[in-house]
């Protein structure tokens, strides 16, 4: 058995437990339950499959379908792993059934190790994609709150979740202009993947503004909020159902494997 | 009237209605670019209601700025804004957290006072974005061109084998390069580069240049790497005479293998059309490569005089193709670089909007103003507090 094949059933692993997680805190119907579940899952699995996946792969394993739904998983559990320690909040109760989601989707792409493209060999695309999954993170915190909110728990809210977020995404974008001058010429182009993250900037920037101007309506805020997330998740993986004309983030991934579910 | 239209302006709501509009015009370029080609999508990002709009959020972004620029200052001075008169809380300083009475030294403490020099310094960065990118839109240009290894050129804007000219054309390149060396590696037999780097020479200057790393000729200009291409060196030899008639190296678009160009012998009517399999295999009458790298290089070469279709050879290095009395061989492909040079003010303007932009997002994190004074009342020693957060 390779290190390789060892590294796929962890993942697989993974993928199982979020399911058995969500399924066992949706039958105790506890909050306290379903954070402790989460935390368990990111220690116990997440973590354990992102480190085999960086032995095997010989690099961070963020790149493509199969390796980007890991590191997100990865990223997003430290991102609400350190908000715990400063917050109140059960913020893990919805960490399982993402993983299980994320997980049950990414399993289908292609899972073999190919080098890195060129492009993908650079500090500063490590640094983008990074900044990417932090800003992820903080929006499942926002979302979780939320939804917290609108089922009317007590100690959830969105205080500094909104500016962290804001700061990481901003942060994301930033690298990502200054990456494409670095390897096209231009800091900005039509690409698909960049139109989309714009698109979610822009609801996010509407989403600061309303915060602000409705100080009080935490219920409405919420609302919002979560549209705004759901909003951010398709821009991370619906280009993952775009044709590979249509954006670089594709374009180099469909060199080296099918992007398609097998 | 004028400050009807100055208030409509500044105002959020007009601000979210602005970023709202702009989500529902980003999904339908996204939706767009599913269908169309990139360039395509370009054309549409750039009609007039995607002019207009942004047009309409940066006026807005401005008059907002401009409309509570005295606020947001005057919240960054040192001395009381909100105390006494207008707190949050009043309590008995014993009755307050040990960790804040701990930390309460002085009368008056004032925290976060940049948080509102933060939203003007990111909404001022908008702002500067904008006009970097009108900047690179009038005055930017590219132009590309090809050497071979150890090949020199000096370079301008006539030298350009494709040149993108820009609306106003505000400097024009003039220095001189030579492609010193060029290293690739591809991974296994894939048509994936591992590896792809070409060491030049401008101007006395030597440094490395790769598809994502570009060497800065100015704080507006630089040069990359943007493709990669080999040139066949050929040599033609006339029936009866023992010296070549014509000889040379000729950069051709025959990268990846399959790709076809064509060379017009300068002595004769003939043109060849080539294709060039650098680790060559036939399979069902059919020729592929099964690697990109140099193993087993043929080169497939279809011979026409005129319309005269003379036949196909498909030949080793050093292997003649006999044709009406001549004799063509290819001697060896010898690697290419195409760089681009880029010329685009608005990029360091860019980047340095970012970093404003950026840093006052930082600004912003700790949270708003938040004001602490201590005074006595009836004899107590009393705390009143404004947006401070005693949980």
């Amino acid at each position: 058995m390779t290190l390789e094949t060892i590294s796929h059933l962890v993942y697989k692993g993974t993928l199982v437990h979020g399911i058995i997680f969500t399924i066992y805190s949706l039958i105790r119907r506890k909050l306290s339950v379903a954070n402790k579940m989460g935390v368990l899952l990111l220690f116990l699995w997440v973590v354990p499959a992102w480190i085999l996946r960086l032995v095997v792969a010989g690099h961070f394993p963020i790149f493509g379908a199969y390796e980007s739904a890991l590191s997100i998983l990865f990223f997003t559990g430290f991102v609400l792993f350190i908000l715990s320690r400063f917050r109140k909040e059960k913020i893990f109760i919805f960490y399982p059934i993402l993983c299980a989601l994320m997980l049950i989707h990414a399993i289908r792409f292609d899972h073999s190790v190919w080098a890195l493209t060129i492009s993908e060999r650079s500090v500063f695309v490590h640094l983008h994609a990074f900044s990417a999954y932090i800003a992820f993170g903080f929006m499942v915190a926002i979302f979780t709150n939320s939804v917290m909110i609108l089922f009317k728990k007590e100690g959830y809210n969105l205080k500094n979740l909104l500016s962290l977020f804001f700061l990481f995404y901003s942060l994301t974008m930033i690298l990502g202009s200054l990456y494409r001058f670095l390897l096209f010429g231009k800091s900005w182009s039509f690409d698909p993947m960049e139109t989309m993250n714009l698109c979610s900037f822009l609801a996010f920037s509407a989403l600061l503004h309303f915060a602000e101007i409705r100080k009080g309506d935490e219920k409405s805020v919420a609302i919002y909020a979560i549209v705004c997330s759901l909003l951010l998740v398709l821009s991370y993986r619906l280009i993952l159902i775009f044709p590979p004309f249509s954006s670089y983030h594709i374009i180099d991934i469909s060199l080296r494997m099918h992007i398609l579910p097998k | 009237m004028l400050e009807k239209i100055f208030n409509f302006l500044s105002t959020l709501k007009l601000a979210i209605v602005l970023c709202v509009s702009g989500v529902v015009f980003e999904i339908l370029l996204s939706i767009w670019g599913a269908f169309a080609l990139p360039e395509k999508v370009a054309k549409i990002g750039k009609l007039s209601p995607f002019i207009i709009l942004w047009t309409c959020l940066l006026l807005n972004t401005f008059f907002c700025i401009l409309k509570r620029m005295n606020g947001y200052l005057n919240e960054a001075r040192k001395k009381p804004l909100f105390l006494p008169s207008n707190y949050d809380l009043k309590e008995e300083f014993e009755k307050i957290p040990i960790t804040l009475q701990k930390r309460i030294k002085k009368d008056l403490i004032v925290k976060n006072r940049f948080y509102s020099l933060g939203s003007i310094l990111v909404h001022f960065s908008l702002i500067l974005i904008g006009l970097s990118l009108l900047l690179s839109y009038f005055y930017r240009y590219e132009g590309k061109f090809t050497l071979g290894i150890k090949e020199e050129s000096s370079i301008t804007e006539r030298s350009f084998e494709k040149f993108s000219p820009p609306f106003m054309l505000l400097s024009t390149p003039s220095f001189n390069i030579r492609n010193e060396d060029v290293v690739v590696e591809f991974w296994g037999s894939e048509l994936l580069f591992t590896r792809y780097k070409s060491k030049v020479n401008i101007d006395g200057k030597v440094g490395t240049t790769a598809i994502n790393s570009p060497i800065f000729l100015s704080l507006f200009s630089a040069i990359r790497l943007s493709s990669f291409g080999y040139g066949l060196h050929y040599i033609v030899i006339e029936e009866g005479k023992n010296l070549p008639v014509e000889e040379g190296v000729v950069k051709l678009n025959i990268f990846p293998p399959g790709s076809e160009d064509n060379i017009r012998l300068e002595n004769f009517p003939h043109r060849i059309y080539v294709k060039f399999y650098p680790d060559f295999e036939q399979k069902d009458g059919r020729f592929s490569s099964k690697s990109m790298n140099l193993l087993n290089p043929r080169v497939v070469a279809d011979v026409y005089r005129g319309k005269v279709y003379l036949g196909r050879r498909v030949v080793k290095f050093g292997e003649p193709i006999k044709v009406e009395g001549i004799t063509l061989s290819f001697l060896n492909a010898l690697p290419t670089s195409e760089f681009t040079y880029v010329f685009d003010p608005g990029f360091i303007f860019l980047m340095l909007s970012f970093t404003i932009g950026i840093y006052g997002l930082f600004l912003k994190l700790k949270g708003k103003r938040k004001e602490l004074m201590v005074i006595e009342e009836n004899g107590k020693k009393m705390v009143i507090l404004k947006n401070w957060d005693l949980k």
